[in-house]
């Protein structure tokens, strides 16, 4: 697979799998152009692989864990969450369904980073245990404990939201 | 369930939200030119420091005390003065090694290094049939360790594997390792081994595994090292439970097991469920884990806008436990060159003490702020405490290095001691997974 080929195919589905890591458009396109940009200096290795999206995707999974970025902690005000957060609630129909989203993806953007790769390759990508363990260099208990912390976590704060004044329209301010 | 069927549809939208696929190509190709008229030289230079990360290897770490058993065996070519952390540390630790193109599940071979320079001492594979190791842990008389080794059958996702312990013993004079089988059967599906754990004087060893025929329930035994069952407790009596996961596990001097476990209930309440870090006596008679032992903190619990980041440990003295803690914020900023307005987040991360008497928050052991653009610090705070030493004055943790003196982005090991952190030599491209660490 040549890297016009990839991006061709494949790369609406690895940006909308930074978005769901990241949370945030520009964060998202940064990501994924970091990654493109050492992809494409070695394509003849990362063509060659059988599924040359799935390596992209582990690199763009690294780069997101890896903290490098410093530039990822200066968010420009009214952009990423925010943005999104908007976005979901902009259809009067589904006004509650989409700010239990917001909210949802709101908490899910507090949690540290390896527990929000985990929910994304587990419940977005759909990958076993073993399979994330894999992609995250540790085991599949690990996996799991990660996954329980965010979802225990989540259920905390889902519950203890619902139980109080509507979050609708709020801004999503996490992105650890 | 609710939970995750809600996380599923979230997902599903924000990936509809994702950027323009052929907006994004169009900027990596104006980069892409860009970047061809710099010289070749820094092109090559800067991929090579982008591709280390990406190959690190999966490594799990168990500090040995091995310094009389080796002592002279470090090569040397290595004569690098330790740090004053290091020397709180025994001579030599033990890692899982798994080279970035190894095929299959597990890691395929043990290594033992030198704490002070890294240098490799002696490597060794499972006995056959068994290809790949599953789990190490170790006890502190620096050579007794028990190995679990993984018989891989059927595809990854079969999740069909055969573990099988082993007691090992170090032969320093020898550099070998001398691997037994334990008189305990093999754990096979539906059985799922989650993690062992020596105590620190070798004598006994704390098995957890899911059991079950979706592997439901959790369920803890502890053996002597000969390998006899001293009791076995299981997670049974839970409220409605459809899920339990065993986490890391750590011992006192005394004896006592801390875990960390969840659950999950029917309900999306989590107060039935109960997960947490819950100490165990071994001494206490067999039964339900959940009566048998106290829950000292609960899951997910928040201190000040801190929340836990990843599983706990008890101080050797079993007086606390301790958990890591971070917290994110927005906070206005102008910046100096009258930009637009941004908003730095700034992530704060600490290891938090409680009292096991109390359950209360008693005192943050380390602080690390990240995020200031002028920001000197080079830790990602997200660290996961793999040992505490008596009194929790020394810690070992893996942190992410994210600049400084090691390349940016990889997991290391190291020592967290008087509110500083040193890296151990050795562990910079590994990912440990917080099983047995011990001295």
């Amino acid at each position: 697979m040549t890297f016009e080929e990839f991006a061709e195919e494949r790369l609406a589905a690895v940006l909308a799998f930074a978005m769901v890591l990241t949370g945030q458009r520009a964060l998202a396109e940064d990501l994924v152009q970091d990654v493109l940009i050492r992809a494409h200096a070695r394509w003849d290795r990362v063509g060659s692989v059988d599924r040359p999206d799935l390596y992209v995707r582990k690199m763009v999974l690294n780069e997101f864990i890896s903290w490098r970025r410093r530039s990822w902690r200066l968010i420009p005000a009214g952009s990423g969450p925010e943005l999104a957060g908007a976005e979901l609630l902009s259809a009067p129909d589904h006004a509650d369904r989409h700010a239990e989203q917001a909210a949802m993806l709101a908490e899910i953007a507090k949690l540290p980073r390896r527990q929000r790769a985990v929910l994304a390759l587990r419940y977005y990508e759909d990958r076993t245990d073993a399979e994330i363990a894999e992609l995250l260099g540790c085991r599949p208990s690990t996996v799991r404990a990660y996954a329980s912390r965010a979802l225990s976590a989540l259920r905390v704060e889902i519950e203890a939201g619902r139980s109080e004044s509507p979050r609708a329209g709020s801004a999503l301010s996490g992105g650890i | 369930m609710r939970t995750e069927q809600d996380i599923r549809a979230a997902f599903r939208t924000l990936g509809r939200e994702a950027p323009d696929a052929g907006a994004v190509l169009s900027d990596v190709r104006d980069k892409l030119a860009k970047a061809s008229t710099n010289s070749r030289q820094d092109v090559s230079r800067k991929v090579r420091r982008w591709l280390a990360p990406i190959a690190a290897a999966a490594v799990v770490i168990a500090l040995i005390a091995t310094a009389v058993a080796i002592a002279g065996m470090q090569s040397p070519r290595h004569h690098a003065t330790p740090s004053a952390a290091l020397d709180k540390l025994p001579r030599y630790y033990m890692t899982m090694a798994r080279p970035p193109d190894a095929a299959g599940i597990g890691w395929p071979s043990i290594v033992v290094k030198n704490t002070r320079t890294g240098a490799t001492l002696l490597t060794a594979r499972p006995p056959a049939p068994y290809r790949s190791f599953a789990g190490i842990t170790g006890a502190s008389d620096d050579r007794t360790f028990v190995l679990a080794a993984l018989e891989p059958v059927g595809a990854p996702q079969d999740n069909r594997d055969i573990v099988k312990l082993f007691r090992a013993r170090l032969d320093a004079s020898k550099r070998t390792l001398t691997m037994t089988p334990l008189p305990i059967p093999a754990f096979k599906p539906p059985m799922f081994l989650d993690g062992i754990l020596l105590s620190p004087n070798g004598t006994e060893l704390a098995v957890a595994m899911q059991t079950g025929k979706y592997q439901k329930m959790l369920e803890v035994s502890v053996y002597s090292l000969p390998g006899m069952l001293l009791g076995t407790w299981h997670s049974r009596g839970l409220a409605q439970p459809y899920w339990v996961d065993p986490g890391l596990m750590s011992w006192t001097r005394t004896g006592v097991l801390a875990i960390n476990w969840y659950s999950y209930g029917r309900t999306n309440d989590p107060r039935d469920t109960r997960s947490g870090l819950w100490l165990l006596n071994p001494a206490s008679a067999s039964g339900n884990l959940r009566t048998q032992s106290q829950l000292v903190v609960p899951c997910c619990k928040e201190v000040n806008g801190f929340s836990s980041a990843s599983d706990g440990v008890v101080t050797g003295n079993g007086a606390a436990v301790l958990i890591p803690m971070v917290r994110s914020t927005t906070v206005e900023h102008v910046p100096p060159n009258k930009g637009p307005s941004v908003e730095p987040k700034y992530v704060s991360g600490k290891i938090q003490e409680f009292s096991v008497a109390t359950g209360e928050p008693t005192g943050a052991l380390w602080w690390v702020h990240f995020g200031r653009p002028d920001s000197p610090d080079a830790f990602d705070p997200d660290v996961m405490v793999l040992w505490s030493n008596t009194s929790g004055s020394v810690l070992v943790v893996q942190a992410n290095m994210v600049g400084g003196r090691l390349p940016d982005g990889r997991a290391t090991i190291g020592v967290l001691s008087r509110n500083h952190f040193t890296p151990i030599p050795g562990t910079s491209s590994s990912a440990a997974s917080g099983i047995g660490v011990v001295f």
